[in-house]
């Protein structure tokens, strides 16, 4: 069966179609958590931010105009949700608001699935958690949704060349320290 | 793996020229070279599989019901909130009509040149109804979706731009705390745009 289209699930969701969004977030709904959960690094954040934006979508859908890619819309709306999440924490850090919920934040475990390489994936994690948030957000649309850098470029506001360089600094420490970790 | 700033650079994209002919030509010749380079993308593709792993698919199952239940309390509570509004417009305009005092600021006398989404949301909240029956009285009737909760207009404003593709960016968002966005100071074209919309907007 051929997958359906952006568009057409859009408009079918315009004209009153409720199941359309459904199709729509299962299409979707990995993508925006994987983003959010690489740019915040914990599980709790991803979740909120996840949530929040498929709550937007609901809302915004009607307004869209396809102007640009439903995903770069999708995309640069986690985007910012992310960043904003990582922001509210460091100010949340920064006054020592909330210690408690902070190391819970950490440790999202409990909602992780054990897997076999799971030591693998959690030095990963760490790696990444590593990065500063500027390298972390172009690590992860480009290597793991495959974006070029000028979608990145249309997503995040940066320009191209300051991608590349961040790029650039994430690839180097991310190898660098898996080699460390190792 | 050892790290090799000239193949990073080369992933990243950032060798151009001569530089990047030489070094693809290098990779051409060099059959050791070209089995570094792959090791660099099996590396990436490994940390990446392993990075989508990290979450149940019961997760997944379960959001969509969670993000249903949500929208649907929205629903409930902006229709309240609906009524509430209403009620409090009716009130101001029934004070008016017996005070004669006008509610209605006077927004030309507004310095916008620089004004800051900040300070925008503090013009909002201080001026809350009698904003909503200039807009009113100006027979604004566009946008008849939106519904004017100034308290929390930052977001729904800011989606709406995004939805739009409008040329209020978001990127200059520094932040969304509290309800109260942080931006860049924003430029007076800017300012006008925003104004713009939400003169559009019916507000009751």
């Amino acid at each position: 069966m051929e997958p359906e289209k952006d568009i057409d699930l859009v408009k079918a969701f315009i004209d009153g179609d409720e199941s359309a969004f459904n199709r729509l977030v299962f299409m979707y709904q990995k993508k925006i958590y994987h983003i959010a959960r690489n740019i915040t690094g914990n599980h709790l954040d991803a979740d909120e931010v996840t949530q929040e934006v498929l709550i937007v979508m609901y809302s915004k859908l009607k307004d869209f105009r396809f102007e640009a890619g439903l995903y770069t819309w999708i995309y640069r709306i986690t985007y910012t949700r992310a960043i904003n999440q990582v922001r509210k924490n460091s100010v949340r850090k920064f006054f020592s608001l909330d210690d408690e919920s902070a190391q819970e934040l950490t440790s999202s475990g409990n909602f992780v699935h054990e897997y076999e390489n799971r030591e693998k994936i959690d030095r990963i994690r760490t790696v990444m958690d590593e990065l500063p948030v500027k390298q972390r957000e172009v690590f992860t649309l480009r290597n793991f949704e495959n974006l070029t850098y000028e979608e990145i470029s249309s997503i995040t506001g940066k320009t191209v060349g300051a991608l590349k360089a961040n790029y650039f600094h994430a690839l180097k420490k991310v190898t660098e320290l898996m080699n460390e970790n190792r | 793996m050892k790290t090799d700033d000239k193949i990073l650079k080369y992933l990243a994209g950032i060798l151009e020229g001569e530089e990047l002919i030489k070094f693809e030509k290098e990779l051409s010749e060099d059959s050791g070279r070209r089995e570094q380079v792959n090791q660099y993308n099996f590396f990436l593709a490994d940390v990446n599989k392993d990075l989508k792993q990290t979450v149940s698919d019961h997760y997944f199952t379960s959001l969509l019901p969670k993000v249903r239940e949500k929208i649907s309390a929205k629903d409930r509570s902006n229709s309240l909130y609906g009524y509430f509004r209403y009620a409090a417009g009716m009130a101001m305009i029934v004070l008016a009509f017996f005070t004669g005092r006008s509610f209605i600021p006077d927004f030309q006398e507004m310095d916008s040149s620089l004004l800051t989404a900040f300070e925008i949301q503090e013009i909002m909240n201080s001026n809350g109804n009698e904003f909503s029956l200039y807009l009113n009285e100006r027979d604004l009737t566009d946008f008849s979706q939106y519904s004017a909760d100034f308290s929390h207009y930052d977001e729904s404003l800011l989606d709406e731009f995004m939805a739009s593709e409008n040329s209020f960016d978001e990127t200059n968002v520094l932040g969304i705390l509290d309800d109260i966005v942080y931006t860049e100071q924003l430029s007076d074209s800017v300012f006008n745009n925003i104004y713009d919309q939400l003169k559009g907007k019916e507000i009751f």
